[in-house]
């Protein structure tokens, strides 16, 4: 190999690191199983920090229905950059469900990007956690 | 349905009804098709239409039975269906001549399809395929439509719900989708992306760099990890994406399929030689390698 071998250097984030990210992003990945295959959709997201759940628009039915039919979902926020491969990510695994809280779906409305055009019909579905992992990714030269 | 122009790699092609008067044209489009998408449509041999089946195809109410022939020129070069199956349902078939196969033809005559479908007030759409055309469930899949497949003596049953559209925020902002060579000059270009495993019943979700060869996406993994034996065992799903937050637009590229570990010592040099790093833990990583199976991918802008 031409190149120095480099070695991935891992830290564990505190559960209050996790959130501040979570809360600072604004895309996450769903991971939802579909017919026994995992399939990922990016999703613009909110973490409402009164219940410390994630919740996002969707009218899809694709994902809104199989995420309901799955007893546990992934939810992944990273912040990885090629230039330097090095940066964090937050893994949470939890509950789908649809989120009908009137107040929760306001506080949802008000942090939202404005350019997501959410109506009236939306869809609301909130990830309740039931584990979130976060680590600090670096490479250090061996 | 009014003419409609659709552009697809770089073609403008005009999708209409189709009339009696299109009998030679079909003849003709239907002689050109290869022996594969001949039986991918039919699920046999059938080199040629009979008289009857010309008939048959070119005449139809426009409500029970609805055909859209789509034109380059004055050469059918897709042919798609929709036959009443009871009240709510609705069969639907396409077939694509083989040099405009691969440019989004197939989304844009399903979406045509579901709104004529609608229209004329069918709720699910139904669908006899191959398991091995990969290219007609791809367009179901990704669809943005509830879809259920079952396997049933050799032919894949595709159900599509027509009752609760994609939604209106992506249909107000334009969405379209990528063909595979628009999805692999993506992938080709980006180093970051995401792989979803199934790790004893539960997705799990972590940023890979990766690389695409030879058409399939490979990353290094820390082996001895759960994630790792998970990667080897199950189909996995891989994705790439790239969003503007100011304009929210931006892209993302979908692909499913079969994975392994690398093991041929030729193809690990060349993998050795990308820029490459493993971002799980562990001394000893192995080279993972999923197939494009699966490949999909949609603009917003």
């Amino acid at each position: 190999m031409d190149r120095p071998t480099r070695r991935t250097w891992l830290e564990d984030l505190a559960p209050s690191e996790c959130a501040d990210l979570l809360e600072a992003s604004w895309l996450g990945r769903l991971g939802v199983i579909v017919d026994g295959h995992p399939e990922i959709f990016p999703v613009n997201h909110v973490f409402d920090r009164a219940t410390a759940t994630i919740i996002f628009p969707t009218n899809a039915r694709t994902k809104l229905h199989s995420a309901l039919h799955e007893a546990l979902v992934a939810f992944e926020v990273d912040g990885v950059y090629a230039d330097e491969i090095a940066g964090w990510s937050v893994l949470v695994v939890g509950a789908a469900v649809e989120e009908t809280d009137p107040d929760a779906i306001a506080r949802a409305m008000a942090l939202r990007r404005a350019a997501w055009g959410v109506s009236a019909t939306t869809h609301w579905l909130r990830i309740d956690p039931v584990k979130v992992t976060g680590r600090r990714i670096s490479l250090v030269e061996e | 349905m009014d003419r409609k122009t659709v552009s697809t790699a770089g073609d403008d092609l005009v999708v209409r009804p189709i009339e009696p008067d299109d009998a030679d044209r079909l003849v003709a489009f239907h002689e050109q098709l290869s022996h594969d998408t001949t039986i991918y449509r039919f699920f046999n041999p059938h080199p040629h239409l009979s008289s009857a089946e010309v008939e048959r195809f070119t005449c139809v109410d426009h409500h029970q039975r609805e055909a859209l022939v789509v034109l380059a020129g004055d050469e059918i070069v897709a042919v798609a269906r929709l036959e009443a199956m009871g009240e709510a349902e609705a069969e639907v078939a396409f077939v694509v001549r083989d040099d405009h196969q691969n440019h989004g033809l197939g989304h844009v005559l399903l979406d045509l399809l579901a709104e004529r479908a609608r229209e004329e007030g069918f709720h699910r759409l139904v669908a006899e395929t191959l398991p091995d055309n990969v290219r007609m469930l791809s367009v179901f899949r990704h669809a943005g439509l509830h879809e259920r497949t079952r396997f049933d003596g050799g032919v894949m049953h595709v159900t599509i719900d027509l009752d609760d559209p994609e939604d209106a925020p992506m249909t107000q902002r334009t969405m379209r989708f990528l063909d595979r060579d628009e999805c692999f000059a993506r992938l080709a270009q980006a180093r970051i992306g995401r792989a979803a495993v199934t790790l004893t019943g539960v997705p799990h979700v972590v940023p890979v760099n990766f690389a695409l060869v030879d058409g399939a996406i490979v990353f290094r993994s820390g082996a001895g990890t759960k994630f790792h034996a998970a990667l080897l065992s199950e189909p996995m799903a891989f994705e790439v994406d790239h969003f503007d937050e100011d304009a929210a637009a931006g892209w993302s590229v979908l692909v499913s399929g079969r994975s392994h570990l690398v093991v041929d010592p030729a193809e690990l040099a060349r993998i050795d030689a990308l820029p490459l790093d493993a971002l799980d833990p562990s001394g000893k990583h192995a080279v993972v390698r999923v197939e494009a199976d699966l490949v999909s991918g949609r603009a917003i802008s």
